[in-house]
């Protein structure tokens, strides 16, 4: 693994620990009023209009299978951008920016719960917790959807 | 070894797109110079001439050789046609034309180029350039000459012609060695404009680059990259190296034999001295900009340019001393990145601007930060009133923006004009016509992406005018029009949009042939066929798989495209029309919308999500009351279809096809989400019903207000229909609520909605929200609505559904009974309407009468025999006269009457009653349609004694069983076979016909005729058939009988609605012998007396 240091932006989701590079997050918004696309894939909250751009909202809990929660008003939208297309990704509650060293990361272990390992590209371990760090590439690409892989 | 490494990605872009540009005129050069024959204009010859000069030159140094050579046989024709050693004709500007069409080609893929094989057009070219030398001179092509340095070294060999002709008006040829490091790259020049200013000067007649040289070089810095030209110039030696940009040494001068002269240049050159880059005072006016313009470009090039010499090569190169030819190390690196990029889209995907346009942009820009600044100055001040002001101010701006940008996104639609000369030139000599392209309106200017789409359509339809609409000049001549053909392409501005017309003289579209085509394909009904309009029938010819075209040609036609020039019409937004007159030509309009970024739509709503319908598919607004609903929705098998002034519009729900959960959506609710999951897995198959959504929407209604959520929604809403017409056909779209029509930037969809055939787009919306844009047409398809116009679909559901089996066109006449009781009868046994004072009507031993034409006009009135109201005193009475059993009566009306031609659908069961046959929606009322006979035989039965005798006769007859039917039917009964498939027109017929003489046997259809006759081959003595059937027409049944000897002596009576001559040149020739108006019996009568045996 690389030898710098790494900013993460840790957020939660369900129970569990995530992390974003910093570098890939553009922004983070609150929940505004979302479009519903019918017929969309599952995974696909919604549209939304950020500053005059049709940005795509990914239900992060979906996607990666986990319980999604009740409502809290914490909820965030966090902006990535792929191959020029902005996404946002609904996650329950942002956590702190966590600045790691990139020999802390290691591969997913296998019993990680996601089913969908290949949304992961690392984990970050210290005494109390495990981040799994998310692949962006992954989330967004069109490749799978969740249904197909049943 | 690659050559294509010395060339910078910039360089080959610049190239390409220069090139591309050269070429664009070139057609209609060529063309002009076709025209203008042996009277050459030396102006445009030269013109092309310069062009293929300059796509040489620029290749040479590209090492593009295919597109080199290419481009220098064509060079060479073209100088002999502006030496007027060539004449041109059709035949050599064919060769030409084709010629720059692979020059194109090989342009557009510049990085495989070199692999094309161009042998056949090089041969033919050759072959122009031999053909027209004298004898003596035709050795000279293929003569090669070695062009020789005084060292000895040969540095190519050029063809002995090419010297010939460089050397004609006393040039001079030299030799020019470039050193693309030294004199090119370090003097802040690029390759192309050092090419440029020496094809300013002269003419190119062969370059080079000397790779050898480079690649033998292992370790040390690669120092130079010679360049040789090989030119030939005005210029005198004296001032070519001030001109050429090169030191005197570096230009040599060539004699005839391809040797360097000895007493060449340097000899010649007394300024030998002279720093090559000092801007001397030139002779000639062209040179001297270019001196200058290199003065200003110094700057740019952080190198000093005096510094020569091995020791100074740019720092990257020394870092790859490898042995692939890297020498121009500066840009190697992105140039291959950029070669990546550039090899997947080989169009580039750039726009020219006008420069005016952009510093008006840049204004703008400028204005919109001083705004910007105002406005956050004001805002921190809290100073109300600057804040106002910078707000208008920057809504000022920003409309103007983008206005501007929109402008940007405008091209001239001469940029697909321009290549219909050359199309519609080809087809002429291709097709033996003659024909002259008249182009107007080059300069208006629509979005980019329309003018992109456009293309096709245009071209399709230009051709499809030469090839179809054209008469070759035989023909014109005989039809006494001018020898050529015109057609006329024409843009203008007409109310906001742009209408693009193809006009042409020819031919001119067939209506009736099209309507027939699309009868026999099954495309329209009989019905339709009948009732359509001439331009209805023509517009036919945009269904798919209709084509006019007889036989097919390799120019067009193949029976496809007009409805894919429909559809890539429908995609740009616009709209199609087809005008045309047999003989005397066709008008096809097409109206298009000046941009696609913001379109009008229709703001619609279904629950609480809101959708943009575009205008352009919206054709009306339908809003059903809820007590309505039921009369005017009628339900076909699974589907619901709306009746509108004639037609069937099939009904889509759009909550039903896009599964629209009637509740909330609440996207901070993750139970609601829970919710959303099972709604669209239950709502996949959009069987949903209205009446059963209504009710579904009610109890949803009730759990809501138990839950004591707030709905807006109207339980006892009406019903919102916005009638869409997608393509060729017509769907209604239910939404719970229609809303204003606004304009709205359409935005694409991210990756993972784009597929959705629902969806066209997004748009934000006026309060920041997104809505989305619906797609007419991917929703029908979602909803299976699809193959047939949707209409017709809807008509033969509905024809196969219960109870409506009726469906031949009537004219009917329309009258009341109650004020409120909407009934109708046929037209065709109305005899007259009188309108009638309630005094004079008479009652005589219970019989209602009136003096009527010196006599007593028996009355009926409808409640005499069934349920309905009687006619009061209040409302203003008419009798309609009819012919029944012989004798005149009247049925007592009221009015208002009217009549009107429908294709009654009659329901039979629901309000059948003595004297009604039946009921049917018209004119959006349930109306009673009158069976007269009924009525009167119910009220008058002695007066059809005859007929109740024959009755009895046939129930006895049925009761014997069919085969013994022969033998106890009485002799003297003669069989009619009527074959009708309308119950209505049957059961008529059947009654004028049916007497003590005469017995109908009633079929349905041909085929049940044509089975019946199987079995009882030698009953028959007439059969009276429809012409427009199911499963067999009258026309196939005739076929049969006439092939059958046992019917030789069988009389066939066709009866139709309506007999148009054509009908009855077609039932003659298959052996029909009389042809009857259905219900006009008298006619009919006569005629079955005549033809009964």
């Amino acid at each position: 693994m690389a030898d710098t240091t790494l900013q993460l932006c840790s957020f939660q989701l369900a129970d569990a620990l995530f992390g974003l590079d910093t570098m890939l997050v553009q922004e983070i918004i609150k929940v505004p009023e979302i479009t519903k696309v019918y017929q969309a894939p599952e995974e696909i909250i919604g549209i939304i209009n950020l500053r005059g751009k049709i940005v795509t909202i990914i239900d992060l809990a979906i996607k990666l299978d986990l319980p999604t929660e009740i409502e809290t008003n914490n909820r965030r939208i966090i902006i990535v951008e792929s191959h020029n297309e902005p996404f946002g990704l609904m996650v329950d509650t942002i956590h702190d920016v966590i600045h790691i060293d990139g020999d802390e990361l290691g591969p997913a272990p296998a019993n990680v719960r996601i089913s969908q390992g290949r949304f992961i590209s690392g984990v970050f371990r210290d005494e109390e917790q495990l981040i799994a760090i998310l692949n962006i590439e992954e989330i967004v690409s069109l490749a799978e959807s969740k249904t197909d892989q049943v | 070894m690659s050559m294509s490494s010395f060339i910078d990605d910039e360089t080959l872009q610049e190239y390409i797109s220069e090139s591309l540009e050269h070429l664009a005129d070139i057609e209609q050069d060529l063309l002009t110079i076709e025209e203008g024959g042996a009277d050459i204009d030396e102006e445009v010859v030269n013109r092309v001439f310069r062009a293929a000069h300059s796509l040489k030159g620029g290749a040479g140094f590209l090492a593009l050789d295919t597109i080199k050579e290419l481009a220098h046989k064509i060079e060479n024709v073209l100088d002999m046609m502006r030496n007027r050693e060539i004449t041109p004709n059709p035949e050599i500007i064919n060769i030409l034309l084709n010629s720059f069409d692979k020059l194109r080609d090989l342009i557009n893929n510049s990085s495989t180029s070199n692999e094309e094989d161009i042998d056949e057009f090089v041969v033919a070219l050759v072959g122009l350039t031999t053909a027209h030398l004298a004898p003596a001179e035709q050795a000279s092509v293929s003569n090669m000459i070695p062009i020789t340095k005084n060292d000895g070294n040969v540095i190519f060999e050029v063809p002995e012609i090419d010297l010939a002709q460089a050397k004609k008006g006393s040039q001079t040829l030299y030799l020019l060695e470039y050193d693309l490091i030294h004199d090119v790259y370090q003097h802040g020049k690029t390759p192309m404009e050092i090419i440029k200013n020496v094809m300013d000067l002269g003419t190119i007649i062969e370059t080079l680059i000397d790779i050898d040289k480079v690649g033998t070089l292992d370790d040390a810095p690669i120092n130079s990259i010679p360049f040789y030209m090989l030119i030939s110039s005005i210029i005198e030696p004296i001032v070519a190296p001030d001109f050429l940009e090169l030191p005197t040494e570096k230009i040599l001068l060539i004699g005839n034999d391809g040797k360097q002269l000895e007493e060449g240049g340097p000899a010649e050159t007394p300024t030998q001295d002279a720093p090559p880059l000092e801007p001397t005072p030139a002779p000639s006016p062209t040179p001297s900009p270019t001196m200058t313009s290199s003065e200003p470009e110094q700057p740019l090039t952080p190198k000093p340019k005096e510094t020569t010499g091995p020791e100074t090569v740019p720092p990257p190169t020394t870092e790859k001393p490898t042995k692939t030819p890297a020498p121009k190390a500066k840009k190697v690196a992105p140039a291959k990145e950029k070669a990546a990029k550039t090899e997947k889209s080989d169009t580039p995907t750039s726009l020219r601007v006008s420069v005016n346009l952009l510093e008006s942009l840049m204004t703008l820009a400028g204005e919109m930060v001083l705004s910007r600044n105002q406005l956050l100055q004001a805002i921190s001040q809290q100073d109300q009133h600057s804040i106002k002001l910078s707000g208008q101010r920057i809504d000022l701006v920003t409309s103007e923006l983008q206005e501007a940008i929109m402008m940007t996104r405008m091209q001239p639609i001469g940029s697909i004009f321009n290549k219909f000369p050359r199309v519609v030139r080809d087809m002429s000599q291709k097709l033996d016509k003659e024909i002259n392209l008249i182009v107007t309106g080059k300069d208006v200017e629509l979005d980019k992406t329309i003018i992109e789409g456009l293309g096709d359509p245009l071209t399709h339809l230009i051709r499809n005018s030469a090839d179809h609409g054209i008469e070759t000049p035989k023909i014109r001549i005989a039809a006494a029009k001018p020898r050529a053909g015109k057609i006329e392409l024409k843009a203008y501005h007409e109310a906001g949009q742009v209408n693009i017309e193809i006009t042409d003289d020819g031919n001119g579209l067939d209506a009736e042939k099209i309507a027939d085509k699309a009868l026999e394909k099954g495309m329209i009904s009989s019905d339709q066929h009948k009732a359509m309009s001439r331009k209805e029938k023509m517009a036919l010819i945009l269904l798919p798989s209709l084509s006019t075209a007889e036989k097919v040609t390799d120019v067009s036609g193949r029976g496809v495209g007009m409805d894919v020039v429909k559809s890539n019409i429908d995609q740009l937004g616009g709209q199609i029309e087809i005008d045309s007159e047999m003989g005397r030509g066709t008008t096809i309009k097409i109206k298009l919308p000046l941009t696609l970024a913001i379109i009008p739509s229709l703001l619609v709503s279904v629950g609480e999500e809101r959708f943009a319908v575009p205008q352009v598919n919206v054709s009306e607004l339908v809003r059903i009351g809820a007590a309505q609903i039921k009369e005017r929705i009628e339900r076909v098998g699974d589907s619901e279809v709306m009746p509108l002034r004639g037609e069937l519009i099939p009904l889509i729900r759009l909550a039903s096809v896009l599964g629209i959960q009637s509740s909330v959506v609440d996207p901070k609710s993750g139970e609601e989400r829970e919710d959303r999951r099972s709604a669209i897995a239950d709502r996949r198959s959009p069987t949903t019903t209205i009446d059963e959504s209504l009710e579904q929407t009610l109890d949803e209604e009730f759990a809501n207000k138990r839950s004591g959520q707030d709905r807006r929604y109207k339980a006892s809403s009406d019903l919102n229909i916005v009638v869409v017409s997608a393509g060729s056909f017509k769907y209604g779209l239910v939404v719970d609520d229609l809303h204003d029509s606004i304009e709205i930037v359409v935005k694409p969809m991210g990756r993972h909605l784009k597929h959705l055939a629902s969806y066209a787009g997004a748009t934000i919306m006026g309060d920041g929200r997104v809505a989305l844009i619906l797609d007419v047409a991917g929703i029908a398809k979602l909803a299976d609505l699809i193959s047939m116009a949707g209409s017709q679909r809807a008509q033969d559901l509905a024809e196969t559904g219960e109870g409506s089996r009726n469906k031949d066109r009537q004219s009917l006449l329309l009258f009341r009974n109650g004020p409120e009781e909407p009934c109708a009868v046929p037209l065709e046994i109305v005899e007259r309407v009188e309108q009638v004072q309630h005094e004079d009507i008479e009652t005589k031993s219970g019989q209602k009468v009136i003096k009527y034409r010196g006599g007593s006009l028996p009355l009926f009135a409808l409640s005499d025999v069934s349920e309905v109201a009687k006619l009061s005193q209040e409302q203003e009475l008419v009798v309609i006269v009819f012919t029944v059993a012989e004798r005149e009566i009247g049925l007592l009306a009221s009015q208002p009457v009217d009549t009107v031609e429908i294709k009654a659908v009659i329901d039979r069961d629901t309000l059948r009653d003595t004297g009604i046959m039946g009921s049917s929606i018209i004119k959006e009322q349930t109306t009673l349609i009158i069976d007269i006979y009924e009525l009167v035989e119910t009220r008058k039965p002695e007066w059809f004694k005859r007929l109740q005798k024959r009755k009895e006769r046939e129930k006895e007859a049925q009761r014997h069983g069919s085969d013994s039917s022969t033998a106890t039917a009485p002799p003297e009964i003669k069989k009619i076979l009527l074959v009708e498939d309308s119950d209505f027109f049957r059961s008529q017929l059947k009654k004028y016909i049916d007497d003590d003489e005469r017995q109908c046997i009633p079929a349905e259809d041909g085929l049940i005729a044509w089975n019946w006759l199987q079995e009882h081959p030698d009953e028959l003595s007439l059969i009276i058939t429809d012409i427009e059937m199911p499963n067999m027409d009258g026309f196939e049944l005739c076929r049969r009988i006439r092939n059958d000897d046992r019917f030789n002596d069988l009389k066939i009576i066709a009866v139709t609605s309506l007999a148009s001559d054509e009908h009855i040149a077609k039932g003659k020739s298959v052996g029909i012998n009389d042809y009857q108006i259905k219900l006009d019996k008298d006619k009919l009568l006569t005629s079955i007396d005549k033809h009964i045996q």
